[in-house]
């Protein structure tokens, strides 16, 4: 049996658990090193004309969607499963649809932004839907399954 | 049966449904449209999102 080159699969799943930290960076305390909190998320959602993605790096309401019983800032992220692994992938999906109840979003918008709420809103990802209205309505972005592979989140 | 719309709650059976499914590289899209007279009065959007929106670049093995 050779030794293999490999990123440990514990390593990719102790990345979004905190674990590691291999340069310095300002965070809003977890309250105990040994007890710690999970952060909160929230998703925002974007107008079609806005200009999030990859190099995004936090929470912004420049470019938000605005319109009746939608808050700046967007709803809070369900996250009740922590991230996990399965062969090689960790990965993370939030545990519950988002949704955004009763408004009307009458600019069309494309995308949602999860961001770390607790964290100075620092950014996760961002997911274009392609252009879309809403009108006294509800919507609902449900999550991909939460496997290896189709999960929010995978680091393979 | 009531549907709360842009011009209070009518019966459902005033209005019409319809729904339109749109999918798009990584996503399934619904959007049920309610019509008073032609009109949108209500518009409910259900968005799958089916695919992660990349797999995140951790190269292994790239050790020569």
């Amino acid at each position: 049996m050779a030794n293999t080159t490999a990123i440990c699969t514990s390593f990719k799943n102790e990345l979004m658990l905190g674990a590691h930290q291999f340069g310095s960076v300002t965070i809003v305390s977890r309250t105990s090193l040994t007890a710690p909190t999970t952060d909160s998320f929230k998703a925002a959602l974007y107008l079609v004309s806005a200009t999030y993605g990859a190099s995004t790096t936090a929470y912004s309401a420049t470019g938000e969607v605005s319109g009746t019983n939608y808050s700046a800032g967007g709803v809070s992220v369900t996250n009740a499963t922590a991230p996990t692994t399965s062969g090689t992938t960790a990965f993370w999906t939030p545990s519950a649809s988002i949704v955004y109840t009763t408004v009307t979003l009458s600019t069309a918008f494309d995308s949602v932004l999860i961001y770390n709420s607790t964290q100075s809103n620092r950014a996760v990802l961002v997911y274009n839907f392609g252009s879309t209205t809403v009108t006294a309505g509800t919507l609902t972005l449900t999550m991909p399954s939460n496997a290896a592979g189709t999960a929010l989140i995978n680091l393979a | 049966m009531q549907v709360m719309t842009v011009k209070g709650p009518y019966d459902l059976e005033r209005l019409n449904v319809t729904d339109v499914v749109e999918i798009c590289d990584n996503t399934r899209k619904v959007a049920t449209e309610f019509r008073l007279n032609g009109e949108l009065v209500r518009r409910d959007v259900a968005v799958s999102m089916l695919m992660p929106p990349e797999s995140a670049a951790m190269t292994e093995g790239v050790l020569s």
